[in-house]
């Protein structure tokens, strides 16, 4: 019991360290996504998507998908409501969901918890993975239910 | 990032929108925090009290090649006859990919940053993440789960015929997605040293 309570006692600290990380946080991506740049980003990137076989309508999801886990979320759910969840689009967000994680909060969160500015090349490294998922998730998809 | 979306944001006339989340998010960060507080102490708790009973060595010998392969040189202070010592940074490392692999991402939190906080305390870089962090931090945000509930949920309640059948698609893709995150690491990690050994 007394072990729990140490514990206990010491994630409460932690968690306080990370509240200027968090707010930092929310609020660039709150503001990323109020400032309609994702849609920008979504016309840019279109052609090159196409030509990669990654269906344009996931592309937002695939570019949301290391921003916020939340975000990411909601659009997954779009997509499902719009193209149906056995289309080709609707698998593939639904694969493409499940690769690779919310880097840019566990990065910054796991390093601000223990006051580390410099994460050297763990974002790149977290990218290049979301990159390659995104295109296998496609690619497979294609394969199987192509 | 912070200034583009302000820019962009700006020119398309949304400045409304962009005070507005500002505050918002201000507001839900606070509110995350306290939430987070309450499971970080439960799990932080569960830890603690799961490592003087000493389960977490008997788990860290399950998952001791692939932590030996990826942390070799924290295998080599830290593994005490095949196991990880209790209250060493391999231990703490166990767990979080233990929590991860299961699919329990509020427990991972907590525990990935005591593996942190114990692999800054023998790192001799105070604001920098040492090589072992950053693959570390690889493995939490590629990490491959055996059983994605909240996409099994989503899929149902938009009416899938089989919500699992994208499962093996699913294994396939995020192990792809760790593979090139953790070679990413490897060969920028090469290149880091690379750099130093030619500057010293």
């Amino acid at each position: 019991m007394s072990a729990f309570l140490e514990g206990a006692w010491e994630g409460l600290l932690t968690a306080a360290k990370l509240i200027p990380v968090l707010a930092a946080l929310l609020c660039a991506v709150g503001l990323l996504r109020a400032s309609g740049a994702l849609e920008l980003l979504v016309k840019v990137l279109a052609p090159g998507a196409r030509l990669m076989g990654i269906p344009t309508e996931t592309l937002p999801l695939a570019l949301m998908r290391p921003i916020s886990g939340s975000g990411s979320l909601a659009m997954l759910r779009e997509v499902l409501e719009m193209y149906g969840p056995d289309s080709l689009a609707g698998r593939t967000a639904s694969v493409m969901y499940c690769c690779g994680d919310t880097a840019f909060y566990i990065i910054p969160v796991y390093c601000g918890a223990i006051q580390i500015s410099n994460s050297r090349h763990a974002l790149p490294a977290a990218l290049a993975g979301c990159l390659a998922g995104t295109v296998c998730s496609a690619w497979i998809v294609r394969i199987f239910w192509g | 990032m912070l200034f583009l979306s302000l820019a962009v944001g700006i020119f398309f006339g949304r400045g409304e929108m962009l005070t507005a989340s500002l505050l918002e998010q201000s507001d839900a960060a606070v509110r995350s925090a306290i939430e987070m507080a309450g499971v970080m102490c439960l799990w932080s708790g569960l830890m603690k009290a799961a490592e003087e009973a000493g389960l977490s060595a008997a788990v860290g010998r399950i998952f001791a090649p692939l932590t030996r392969w990826l942390f070799p040189n924290l295998s080599k202070r830290e593994l005490n006859g095949g196991q990880p010592q209790k209250g060493s940074a391999l231990e703490a490392i166990t767990l979080n990919f233990s929590a991860n692999f299961l699919g329990l991402g509020n427990a991972a939190t907590p525990l990935g940053i005591t593996a942190m906080e114990r692999m800054a305390a023998a790192s001799p870089e105070r604001h920098s993440a040492s090589d072992e962090m950053v693959m570390f931090l690889v493995c939490n945000t590629a990490a491959v789960q055996i059983f994605p509930s909240t996409l099994a949920a989503v899929r149902q309640a938009a009416g899938a015929a089989h919500p699992l059948d994208v499962l093996p698609a699913v294994w396939i893709s995020s192990v792809a997605t760790l593979g090139a995150a953790l070679g990413t690491a490897f060969l920028m990690s090469k290149m880091s040293r690379r750099k130093e050994g030619k500057v010293r």
